[in-house]
């Protein structure tokens, strides 16, 4: 069934790239928002991007907070955040794909603890990805494990489930990990380009999406917000799109990015550097392009999704989207 | 078919691998074998397949090639990883042939995506019609920008373009006049991109802001074009670009300066591209061949290409190891002999920088001429980088293409002992087989004398036996011959 009304409308872009710090993103990977004021929490990644590693604190409307953590392997610092979630006291757990580990820093953004090594034993992970915090517990997308791990939120190991394959329950580098009102879980299992869903003890209960570029199908597909009523948004990755389906997995719509117009931060910079500006002035951001590769037309059209790895909503009907290769994630009102 | 039996069929069969290619692995060897002489040219000169790259688990896992930003490893990184990787070498070779030809620096043009796609174009087209070759060459947007052409309007010209693909291009010096320059440059005005006047604007500032790196794309604005009437090599027309180029590659200039590029490259060292016009080339008779090649297939670099392999003149004991390997050819094909890379590991960004610190700098070439080769890639520092690359891939005997070197070294004896000249023999036989000088050989075995008879009968003699193959192959790469292909 295809819901005919439903709309999605673009509002607005946050972001910015500078690989020199400041009020910048720099190949972000993840984000999170907290519910209590909005905060969203945006992880920057390296390896070129040194000053900009760590999480930026930003708001919706373009506010801009500062950064907490910064580049580095010992305690409390990041190499690459892949997967961001906060808790009930608004903790914030931080994966990190380069250092394969966990790390939780409290609402203020001081460091608490961190746990994992690379390795393939329970509690060691191979490029962590996506995390969630569901029943006061963390699952961890192991994602080259080709699993998911449950831990406590203090870190210690309670279960796992998942291998390499592309049977009900079988992962192939899977991405996102997200839940629904009734607990349920999604995973984006990016390599067998289907969203799958569990129970919250692992147990297969859906499969949704082939590989395509189709309605309804994915190329590699990086993550996944499940709405109150059940619909899924997907960040189809390989496709430079947004997929949102119904709850059953038939499409409803798609979107490839909409973001023309500039940013707040994107005026300030522009009016500091007048022969951008300028130049700017003669900018066209849609044409016709004379090829099919939908990375190569993110590429060359501007307002387009690059490599969208996140998605998120929140309790306003707000759907984001992160792009990593842009550098900034758009938001949409969902009618 | 021939079919090949013997060691001189091994010799030339090798010659040929590393010519067409970067040289091949012993089962790479034993298979060109089995094909013969013939066929392997053939399947050379016809890929049937593209490789097979996971640009997928790259762009997840190697931020620093998701939108092949400079400076460092990307976008070379990831040009290095499909060169060591490919199983279409001539092909990829094709690519560093007019990658040389031309050259297009990334250091001006900052955006690594229209780099690597220009490198995309010479593997599509490469083996094609060189009138094909020159028409997508004049709408690749990195040329485009990297000459200047953007700035080529009808009530303003800019000769840049024009010029260079003249001089550097197709005829070389002294093959057409000013007049043809300016002509030229005429034909390709409105030859663009969209968006110039700010993609040229972030080039020149070098900046990433406001939202990362873009790629760009071909446009030809009419209104900017001069309709005018032009003359090019005494040609009169009202002529647009794809007129210039079917001008130029009608000329027996531009014929005999492409092949004499193909034969500096493919077949024996010729001196710098600049001294062509004052220097007869090594074997005029050759030329001539090729350029018959040329006509005769309407313009085809397939049938130059076929040409060369299948000729006396290539397969001559007198133009074996005539060619002293560039970086890149260097590089890559050690990498190969020592087995598969890992796309998400720092291999081939260290292959990139190797490279670079040996005198090629792949994707940033340090002018429109490119590199000349031959005995400009010899100096003292290159050499030393040279050697202590080629010894620190071969060093490390846990790698599957190492490991099955010194498998093969075994399998040479019916025993499992050898004594140290036997050794070095064996060891020369699986690396090429390489030909060395009596000198180099009485060397090696001097040294190699020192392990007396090696054995792997067990695992104590075993690894021993590793140890000193490391040793030899390390002392094999470091010598002259190793530099030649």
């Amino acid at each position: 069934m295809t819901t005919t009304n439903f709309e999605l409308k673009y509002i607005t872009n946050v972001g910015f790239s500078s690989d020199q710090g400041g009020r910048s993103f720099q190949k972000p990977g993840c984000f999170a928002i907290r519910k209590s004021d909005g905060r969203i929490f945006v992880g920057s990644r390296g390896p070129a991007a040194g000053p900009n590693v760590g999480l930026q604190m930003v708001s919706v409307n373009h506010d801009w907070f500062g950064k907490m953590s910064e580049i580095g392997r010992g305690e409390g610092q990041m190499m690459e955040p892949s997967g961001l979630a906060l808790d009930q006291e608004e903790n914030i757990y931080v994966s990190d794909e380069s250092l394969h580990r966990v790390s939780v820093f409290d609402r203020d953004g001081e460091f608490l603890m961190c746990w994992g090594e690379q390795g393939t034993e329970p509690g060691q992970f191979e490029a962590p990805a996506g995390l969630l915090i569901l029943d006061e517990n963390l699952y961890v997308v192991d994602a080259r494990n080709h699993r998911i791990q449950i831990f406590s939120t203090s870190g210690s190991f309670l279960s796992e489930w998942g291998c390499e394959g592309s049977k009900d329950g079988e992962f192939s580098y899977p991405w996102g990990i997200t839940s629904d009102t009734n607990g349920d879980i999604y995973v984006a299992d990016w390599g067998n380009d289907r969203i799958q869903k569990f129970t919250s003890k692992g147990d297969h209960i859906a499969s949704y999406g082939k590989s395509g570029s189709g309605a309804g199908q994915f190329n590699r597909p990086a993550d996944i917000a499940v709405a109150t009523d059940g619909k899924m948004y997907v960040a189809d990755w390989g496709n430079q799109r947004l997929q949102v389906l119904n709850k059953d997995g038939s499409f409803i719509t798609s979107n490839k990015g909409e973001a023309v117009e500039h940013n707040p931060w994107l005026v300030e910079y522009f009016d500091a550097v007048q022969d951008e500006k300028k130049a700017r002035e003669t900018f066209v951001p849609y044409f016709e392009v004379d090829t099919d590769d939908p990375h190569e037309i993110s590429a060359r059209l501007e307002p387009y999704f690059w490599d969208p790895c996140n998605v998120l909503l929140d309790d306003n009907d707000r759907v984001y989207v992160l792009e990593s290769v842009r550098h900034r994630f758009q938001v949409f009102q969902i009618n | 078919m021939t079919t090949v039996s013997n060691k001189q069929d091994l010799a030339l069969m090798a010659h040929l691998l590393r010519r067409a290619g970067f040289g091949a692995t012993p089962a790479e060897l034993d298979r060109a074998m089995n094909l013969g002489y013939d066929s392997m040219v053939d399947e050379l000169l016809n890929p049937d397949h593209d490789d097979n790259i996971p640009f997928d688990k790259i762009r997840r896992w190697r931020k620093d090639y998701s939108d092949l930003r400079g400076p460092g490893g990307a976008p070379g990184g990831i040009w290095m990883y499909r060169l060591i990787m490919t199983d279409t070498p001539l092909r990829e070779k094709m690519c560093l042939f007019w990658h040389r030809l031309f050259a297009t620096g990334h250091t001006k043009l900052i955006q690594g995506r229209p780099v690597v796609r220009q490198i995309d174009m010479f593997r599509k087209h490469g083996m094609g019609s060189f009138d094909n070759i020159l028409v997508e060459l004049s709408k690749d947007p990195a040329m485009i920008m990297w000459l200047d052409n953007q700035d080529n309007h009808a009530t303003n010209i800019n000769e840049n373009y024009g010029r260079e693909i003249l001089e550097l291009f197709s005829m070389g010096v002294g093959n057409y006049t000013e007049d043809d320059i300016k002509e030229t440059a005429r034909a390709f005005t409105g030859w663009s991109i969209v968006n110039p006047i700010y993609n040229s604007l972030k080039m020149n500032n070098n900046v990433m802001r406001p939202f990362g790196y873009m790629s760009w794309q071909f446009q030809y604005n009419d209104d900017d074009h001069d309709h005018g009437e032009k003359t090019i090599l005494g040609e009169t027309g009202n002529w647009n670009g794809e007129d210039a180029v079917r001008i130029i590659c009608k000329n027996d200039a531009t014929a005999r300066f492409l092949a004499r590029h193909l034969y500096h490259f493919f077949v024996a060292d010729e001196p710098p591209v600049p001294a062509w016009p004052m220097v007869e080339p090594r074997d005029p008779e050759a030329i001539d061949a090729l350029v018959n090649a040329y006509f005769e297939s309407g313009h085809d670099v397939k049938a130059m290409l076929e040409t060369i392999f299948k000729s006396d003149f290539f397969k001559a004991e007198s133009v074996r190891y005539a060619r002293i390997k560039s970086p890149a050819e260097m590089v890559v094909g050690t990498m190969r002999l020592a087995g598969p890379v890992d796309p998400l590991s720092n291999e081939a960004n260290q292959a990139i920088d190797a490279c670079a610190n040996m005198g090629q700098s792949l994707l940033r070439p340090p002018s429109v001429e490119g590199w000349q080769g031959g005995t400009d890639w010899i100096n003292t520092g290159a050499y030393v980088e040279r050697v202590n690359f080629a010894g620190k891939v071969l060093k490390n005997t846990n790698k599957s293409g190492i490991r099955d070197l010194i498998n093969r070294i075994k399998a040479r004896s019916t025993s499992s002992v050898m004594n140290s000249d036997e050794f070095v023999d064996n060891c020369l036989e699986v690396l090429g087989p390489l030909e060395v000088t009596e000198g180099t050989s009485r060397g090696l075995k001097d040294y190699a004398s020192k392990y007396g008879n090696l054995s792997w009968s067990d695992d104590e003699s075993s690894k021993e036996f590793d140890k000193a193959a490391g040793s030899i192959l390390q002392l094999i790469v470091s010598g002259h011959e190793y530099q030649m292909a």
